[in-house]
């Protein structure tokens, strides 16, 4: 029987002289919302890319259900990677259609959902026959969106899918990713910067920062061991010995760090120091944030 | 005794995907093509209805017919390799469907356009019709597939703006080049040349050679934002 996950391992990709990925080993699990995040530049595109065969990797390999991707029909028929959308090209203006993007979607796509693509096209109120380059950054995202949903595939990748759309659009946007996670089981992994409002909907967080998974892990079990230490640098540093910290504050006698504990670890109470339990938006700026030199 | 042939379902997997991507590049071309053919026709049915003179009409169709038949090409092969090539891939198209969709599609067309030639050679009185205006015909449609296939190659490989530039140099060097070969030579030595069998097979050589240039430039694409 055929393992059913899409597996990463040993993943490099250099531009030239600039290594974009490094080594990166990746196992997604069939029926599980990842989020992947990370900061500009980090890698997550060039990561979704390769995943989905979309670019070849300098170095590693990467399966899907026990076949490797590249070049092969019968394993990227289980994956969809809905990029972002260009409404500039080298030739200039973009004059596709939204209908003609539809199109090919509906082509390349074995299991495309014409209703579904229909319906979310309606709920987006999305002029079919309205230009690429004539669309604002929102509905550049709910073509995308739409692309995603519709593909049905077993592995689908949504890059920033809600970057421009608005508040109600983006908890439309949850919504049916969730309705639509319950019915098929389908594994999707979604990148995004918005991170507070999606904490919610995935299940495992993936965190990438200069090339590097730096983190993968279950979301409620992250935030469980994340705590924020702060008070007195002194008690501070007494109560943090030993223990994995991040992102150091100082402000005149005063700190705060970030503790990810390990099985088993504890900070103990009552020592003269604030415990605070993080968001995981605060999690990643912690572990991936501006560092001070 | 073990056999490593794959099996009949893994092939008929295997060709499904070359199944669409034909299907979808035979309608993105058809679509271009009877554009062109469409206007071509609609150009044609004015003139008449406006002038009424047939000898004009037959003259614009047999110098249109060769003239769109390059065009056709050279826009396809470069408009496909900075839209059709990225949306296919990004679509989950391997390369290799790409590339033989893309191709296969091309060179369909150029038949196309050479069947219409050859159609208007019977329509046509003869008096109307150049010696040896099929062979032409073929000849330009084989250039036209390789100076596009050539064009898109160097788009994917190295962006629009070089492709351009190459593009204005490529057409500088040719046109130029014909008028002064023409000049030198004059028309019936040009023309003596160009029905020679072997630049046919020269012909056919260059728009193969573009052609892997296609392919390798699909092969070695990288689709980004």
């Amino acid at each position: 029987m055929k393992e059913e996950r899409l597996i990463g391992k040993g993943i490099i990709k250099t531009y030239g002289k600039k290594n974009v990925l490094n080594n990166v080993d990746i196992e997604l699990e069939k029926g599980k919302i990842y989020g992947l995040i990370g900061r500009n530049g980090a890698g997550k595109t060039t990561l979704l890319s390769i995943l989905a065969a979309q670019n070849p990797a300098t170095g590693g390999t990467v399966t899907c259900n026990g076949m490797p991707v590249w070049e092969n029909r019968e394993a990227l028929d289980h994956i969809c990677f809905s990029r972002e959308i260009n409404p500039v090209t080298g030739y200039g203006a973009n004059g596709y259609k939204v209908k003609d993007y539809l199109r090919a979607a509906s082509v390349y796509m074995p299991n495309w959902d014409k209703e579904l693509a229909g319906r979310l096209v309606k709920e987006f109120e999305l002029d079919v026959k309205k230009r690429i380059s004539k669309l604002s950054k929102g509905m550049l995202s709910m073509l995308t969106i739409i692309i995603a949903l519709a593909s049905k595939a077993d592995y689908t990748f949504l890059d920033e899918p809600v970057a421009g759309l608005d508040v109600v659009m983006r908890e439309y946007f949850y919504r049916t990713l969730l309705e639509e996670f319950a019915e098929s089981g389908r594994t999707f992994v979604v990148s995004t910067h918005i991170i507070e409002e999606a904490a919610e909907v995935f299940e495992e967080v993936i965190i990438i920062d200069k090339g590097n998974v730096i983190l993968k892990e279950n979301t409620e079990e992250l935030l469980e061991r994340a705590v924020h230490v702060s008070g007195m640098a002194e008690n501070v540093d007494k109560v943090t010995a030993g223990l994995k910290t991040f992102h150091e504050e100082k402000t005149g006698r005063s700190k705060g760090v970030t503790v990810l504990l390990g099985k088993g670890e504890k900070i103990p109470e009552n020592i003269g120091v604030s415990l605070q339990q993080m968001s995981l938006q605060q999690v990643f700026v912690a572990l991936s944030g501006k560092r001070e030199e | 005794m073990f056999c490593a042939c794959k099996s009949g379902a893994e092939v008929e997997e295997g060709m499904k995907g070359y199944f669409r991507s034909m299907f979808y590049w035979a309608y993105c071309m058809e679509i271009l093509f009877f554009s062109m053919l469409g206007a071509i026709v609609l150009v044609i049915f004015i003139y008449i209805f406006i002038t009424g003179d047939m000898d004009q009409v037959f003259q614009y169709t047999i110098t249109y017919i060769p003239m769109f038949g390059v065009i056709y090409p050279v826009s396809s092969g470069m408009n496909m390799a900075n839209m059709q090539v990225p949306l296919a891939l990004s679509n989950g198209s391997t390369r290799k469907e790409t590339a033989c969709g893309f191709l296969v599609t091309m060179h369909a067309a150029m038949l196309q356009f050479w069947i219409v030639s050859a159609v208007c050679c019977v329509i046509i009185p003869a008096e109307h019709i150049p010696d040896d205006y099929l062979e032409m015909c073929g000849l330009l449609f084989l250039a036209g597939c390789g100076i596009g296939n050539g064009l898109g190659a160097v788009i994917l490989r190295f962006g629009n703006k070089v492709g351009w530039i190459v593009y204005m140099f490529a057409m500088f060097i040719l046109i130029g080049g014909a008028v002064a070969v023409s000049l030198l030579l004059g028309k019936d030595t040009v023309t003596a040349i160009l029905n020679n069998s072997p630049i046919f097979v020269a012909g056919m050589v260059f728009d193969v050679l573009m052609s892997v240039a296609y392919y390798m430039g699909i092969k070695k694409y990288e689709v980004r934002i």
